[in-house]
């Protein structure tokens, strides 16, 4: 934007460097005392777990928040971005890691609201859809911009997002875990895009907690942990075990050997399952068939969005079952309701720990009652509050759940924790079936080492355990069998060791078998 | 409460009134007898039965806002027994509460169905079925239940003395309802900390996505909580009529339904909170009227006080909970 | 027959007009993501002050300016409880509406009885002399024109302005707005007081204009019926505007039944009004409709800087 790059004497002015940025939430340091500088037309990498501070610094570069102390040199200038439109103006763009797209509206309103009051982009609406199209096409990122971000998929909303971002010609992207809601071919063409940003002279922060996409498309890496700096490197040069330590800071612990599966009896069994409300978000759901047997997991790999709130929900009982049958512990639950399914055996711990899955405003016992109503309220009416308190405390001593005390809310408990509390919960009667749903999503390592053996242990006590996750290597270190999501539709599920990643990889971008038949 | 004095007595002062008398008027003098605590407790019940039922809803998440209209198809309903009704000897006063009860119901059941069938507004519905309540009371004693006797005004005639509740002593105007009331405290504490129902309706009204999650059923609970609700203002009601007034005038209610909702709210929906704070608003309508005698002024006033107080409430509720959120909520960064 | 139609149509203008001024000022509210439930507060307080500002000065413009500021400062009241301290939007909304009506009674005790010289008609030259509509269409006070001009005002910002459309982003998502660099806060702040100050214009058209005598009980639950009307009108303006002057319409059929020689009891001709909202809530609120209504996807959710 008719900043020179280079100063008189020929030194490279960095187009951002930030000094000694410090952010405190109450009770948490999230960035403490970070620095960075970046050239411009480079793609830099920000490499850090779930609650490293990353997404704390791009609010504060970008004026969503602001530093409690540290310095913002932009192209060599301090400022200090007090609102997002401040940043914009400089000639800053930021893609959220949950999109802030408006959904009721349309996509060409939502690259006004962006575009609003910045200067030469006061033009009439058929002049912006026209300079938009043209975007789109030369970068071939194909959006209908007169739909509704809602009937959009993901990974058209992501397009939305970067598109009304390059429209203002930016000098620096900020993209926030970007491919989260991307399938690896979707990802593969957004990298080609993002170098042909940077080789026009933008410069690309891209921040990710996924080690082989930074490697593969930035030139330097900064890893951030607990809020501070601790390393930095050419992303190429470096190795992912050498990353992998400046990331979590420790060895990743090893697990206990693997037990072959010890029943053989079926304990889940969905056979032509359909809801009564197919179409999701969206997404078309065919007819699930599946089997689960005592003492053996059976992994779910998928990005999400594929349709695994709707297999949750259909085995939950949430979603009532149109079509098909599905069968706990050889009873037949077909017609019945989340209630009735966890008497009958089923415990489930769910995607979404604190808008679900447990209240924080309510006590651990309130919570553990949620799926327990059977335990504790027998004859359907009165509670065994005494039981309760008890198991509460069992369920602290064994998961070794850390809290300021036994009657302690659950929103009280960190992340970790409260999934602790929520695994203990659901194994606390011997579940028969235990679906777990992304059960590590931001947990730290050693909370997440510790429910993996929680899992194992389950499933050699002879549950049947289905695991629906992101997460792959999760998936090859617990799973017997393995299938994948891919838009509504299920694959067949294969032995975990006669199951290369790469085919996996394919099955969760619909190539492979996925393309075939569905389901065996 | 403090700020809510505070700024009523800057009402008054602006109002020209002597802040000082009025305040004493306002909340010491009703009270300063046993005739006075005795009108208070009298007051208080239909105001603590009503907020009984709301507070259920609204721990549900169901804003039901129409304990006045039931309150008053309660009586209309059960006064209605007492007036037109076959003679039917002891029975008249049971058949007269039953009534009561389930025209209370019945009336909660409209915005029952509206809202589980159809997704409409409870707060909307249960609004508007007040107003027809109120015009079908104010129409029934301008016509069919008119005391024919009466000189034209539009009120019902007295009850005999078999369709009123016994009454507690010869000196006050108690009756019966008033330890029922009390019972129901207690009935609502257990309800609420020992029931399955009483935890499934905190759970719905804290998080839906929850109690979805854990299979309870919204359609039911709402339909639990609204029945709940109705029954109570019903029987309220109809203490109302067959107690201390002893028939039906066009203004039974006095708006007990609304102050209700705030003796809800200032009691943070807790059995005995609401206990106290039906104490509180009830002196609210004796001091207003006692200020009326007094000073001529207009015991709206009693309104305006009984909405500061929900006002700095609501204010203050947030303050408070701001300090404890700030203290031990885990931030993500 | 026509001289019917016109009263018909004369009198369904003027009963249409105070619900069409709240619906518009809720439509603001609420297009920003606010659930204000204390309309008929705000009415009532407008009302009373319009009143007793014209009772004392004796100008019926000194009036309407009072009962507007009136309903401005008292939805400010609203504003600070769930903007600044973000408290429940419902009971707010309640409290509001319980010292409103309280507040009301009190500036207006010793004023029933009182009469004022109400809002004169304003004929507009010529049209006001076309056969026919001629009457009925322009022969009204002022403020029955000043709302239908805030009508299209209102109509070209909310559906055709860049405000609007920063108003609909905050009502419908307000976390994202703000990441957008929308200012969240101070738009919800404008929309409650310009929501505050169109329910007390409403309040004052019933006190100086449209039954120019004081009573406590003035807005007859106008202000909740509105309330159901942005729901009926599934927060479109010119369906609100159809909603108002049909529900003006209910509320004069008394009269016109009467009028026909109907003898009906005019206790029960009264619930026409609230017996025809709960219809419309039937009719309108099925989920089937949801997803094609303007419906706010953040209305009622407290929001502030941490989200």
């Amino acid at each position: 934007m008719g900043v020179p790059d280079e100063s008189p004497h020929g030194v490279r002015i960095p187009r951002l460097e930030l000094i000694g940025i410090t952010r405190r939430y109450p009770g948490v340091l999230a960035n403490d005392g970070v620095d960075l500088r970046i050239a411009p037309g480079e793609i830099r990498g920000l490499l850090g777990e779930n609650g490293s501070g990353k997404s704390t610094l791009m609010r504060c570069i970008y004026g969503v928040e602001q530093p409690d102390a540290g310095e913002i040199l932009w192209n060599g200038r301090q400022i200090r971005p007090m609102s997002p439109r401040v940043a914009r103006a400089l000639g800053m763009a930021m893609v959220f890691q949950h999109f802030s797209l408006i959904e009721p509206l349309s996509v060409m309103d939502n690259v006004r609201l962006y575009l609003d009051g910045i200067d030469g982009f006061d033009r009439p609406p058929a002049v912006m859809r026209e300079s938009f199209l043209s975007l789109a096409e030369s970068l071939d990122l194909p959006v209908d911009p007169l739909a509704r971000v809602d009937d959009l998929s993901p990974g058209e909303r992501q397009r939305v997002e970067v598109l009304r971002c390059l429209l203002l010609k930016p000098d620096l992207l900020i993209l926030d875990e970007p491919t989260a809601a991307l399938t690896p071919g979707e990802v593969a063409q957004f990298f080609k895009v993002l170098r042909t940003i940077a080789d026009g002279g933008c410069s690309i922060l891209f921040i990710s907690h996924k080690l082989p996409e930074v490697r593969a498309l930035c030139d330097q890496v900064t890893v951030l942990r607990r809020g501070k700096v601790t390393g930095h490197g050419i992303a190429s040069v470096m190795s992912e075990s050498e990353l992998a330590v400046l990331l979590v800071g420790e060895e990743t612990p090893v697990l206990p050997p693997a037990r072959t599966p010890v029943g053989s009896g079926v304990l889940l069994d969905l056979d032509q399952l359909t809801g009564a409300t197919n179409a999701l978000d969206g997404l078309q759901m065919q007819p699930v068939s599946l089997q689960v047997r005592s003492g053996e997991i059976v992994g779910i790999a998928g990005i999400s969005g594929n349709g695994q709130e709707h297999l949750n929900n259909l085995i939950s009982g949430e979603s009532a079952a149109r079509t098909g049958r599905l069968s706990v512990a050889g009873r037949d639950m077909t017609r019945y309701g989340p209630a009735r399914r966890y008497a009958a055996g089923l415990q489930i711990v769910p995607a979404e720990r604190t808008h679900q899955g447990a209240i924080p405003a309510m006590s651990l016992a309130d919570n553990l009652l949620l799926t327990n109503v059977h335990r504790y309220a027998s004859r359907g009416l009165t509670l065994d509050r005494e039981q309760l308190a008890r198991d509460v405390r069992e369920i602290i001593d064994s998961f070794d759940v850390r809290t300021p005390h036994q009657h302690a809310s659950a929103g009280a408990l960190s992340g970790g924790n409260l999934q602790k509390f929520l695994l203990g919960r659901a194994l606390l009667d011997q579940p028969r079936v235990l679906i777990c749903n992304h059960p590590t999503w931001g947990v730290d390592l050693r909370a997440a080492h510790a429910i993996h053996r929680r899992i194992l242990e389950a499933r050699s006590q002879g549950a049947a355990i289905l695991l629906i996750t992101e997460d792959l290597d999760e998936l090859y270190l617990l799973a017997d069998r393995i299938g994948a999501l891919y838009s509504g539709r299920i694959s067949p599920l294969r032995p975990t060791r006669e199951l290369p990643l790469q085919e996996l990889g394919l099955w969760m971008t619909g190539g492979g078998e996925m393309a075939g038949k569905a389901v065996a | 409460m403090t700020l809510a004095i505070a700024a009523g007595s800057a009402i008054l002062a602006a109002l020209d009134l002597p802040v000082g008398t009025s305040l004493h008027a306002l909340f010491i003098a009703p009270v300063s007898d046993s005739y006075g605590l005795s009108e208070l407790a009298l007051k208080s019940t239909p105001l603590l039965l009503c907020a009984i039922g709301l507070s259920v809803c609204y721990r549900a998440g169901i804003w039901n806002i129409g304990a006045e209209g039931q309150f008053v198809m309660g009586a209309l309903a059960g006064g209605a027994i007492a007036l037109v009704a076959p003679p039917l000897g002891v029975m008249t006063l049971p058949a007269m509460v039953t009534t009561g009860v389930i025209a209370g119901m019945g009336w909660a059941a409209i915005a029952a169905w509206l809202r589980t069938r159809y997704g409409a507004s409870e707060i909307l519905t249960t609004i508007m079925l007040n107003y027809i309540a109120v015009s079908l009371l104010t129409w029934a004693v301008h016509g069919p239940l008119r005391d024919p006797g009466g000189y034209s005004f539009p009120e019902s005639a007295l009850f005999e003395s078999h369709a009123l509740l016994p009454a507690l002593t010869e000196s006050s105007r108690l009756t019966v309802s008033t330890p029922f009331a009390l019972l129901a405290v207690g009935a609502l504490w257990w309800f609420l900390a020992r029931t399955l129902p009483g935890y499934q309706i905190a759970v719905l009204g804290a998080d839906s996505k929850a109690a979805s999650f854990a299979g309870f059923s919204t359609t039911r609970l709402t339909w639990l909580v609204l029945l709940g609700s109705g029954a109570f203002a019903g029987f309220a009601g109809l203490s109302e009529v067959a107690g201390p007034v002893g028939q039906l005038t066009p203004h039974i209610a006095f708006g007990y339904g609304y102050t209700a909702i705030i003796v809800a709210f200032i009691g943070r929906l807790h059995p005995l909170g609401m206990l106290l704070a039906s104490l509180l608003l009830a002196l609210t309508y004796l001091g207003g009227e006692n200020l009326q005698i007094n000073t001529g002024i207009s015991k709206s006033v009693t309104l305006v006080f009984q909405g500061l107080l929900l006002f700095f409430l609501l204010g203050c509720d947030v303050l408070i909970r701001y300090r404890v959120a700030g203290s031990n909520q885990p931030v993500a960064a | 027959m026509v001289e019917m139609l016109d009263v018909l149509l004369f009198t369904t203008l003027r009963a249409g007009t105070p619900l069409l001024l709240i619906v518009l000022g809720i439509l603001i509210t609420e297009r920003a993501g606010v659930l204000n439930l204390g309309q008929e507060g705000l009415v009532i307080m407008g009302a009373a002050c319009a009143f007793v500002a014209t009772s004392t000065s004796g100008s019926v413009w000194i009036g309407t300016l009072t009962g507007v500021a009136a309903g401005t400062l008292t939805a400010l009241a609203f504003a600070i409880l769930v903007l600044a301290l973000r408290a429940n939007q419902v009971a707010a909304g309640l409290a509001l509406t319980i010292i409103g009506t309280g507040l009301a009674a009190m500036i207006g005790d010793g004023m029933s009885g009182v009469s004022i010289v109400g809002m004169e008609a304003l004929p507009i030259p010529f049209l006001g002399s076309l056969p026919l509509v001629g009457h009925a269409l322009f022969s009204h006070d002022a403020l029955v024109y000043v709302s239908l001009l805030l009508l299209v005002v209102i109509w070209r910002v909310m559906d055709h302005s860049r405000l609007g459309l920063t108003l609909t982003a905050i009502g419908h998502n307000p976390g994202a707005a703000h990441q957008l660099g929308l200012a969240v806060l101070p738009i919800r702040l404008m929309a409650i007081l310009a929501g505050g100050a169109l329910a007390g214009l409403a309040g004052a058209y019933l006190a100086v204009a449209y039954t120019p005598l004081w009573s406590e009980g003035i807005s007859a639950g106008r202000g909740w019926i509105a309330l159901a009307l942005v729901v009926f009108a599934s927060w479109r303006v010119f369906r609100a505007m159809f909603g108002a002057y049909l529900f003006g319409l209910m509320s004069i059929l008394n009269l016109l039944l009467q009028g026909v020689g109907l003898n009906i009891s005019p206790n029960l001709l009264g619930m026409l009004p609230y017996v025809a909202t709960i219809l419309a809530l039937l009719l309108f609120s099925n989920a089937r409709h949801r997803n094609t209504t303007m419906a706010p996807r953040a209305l009622g959710q407290p929001w502030s800087h941490g989200d």
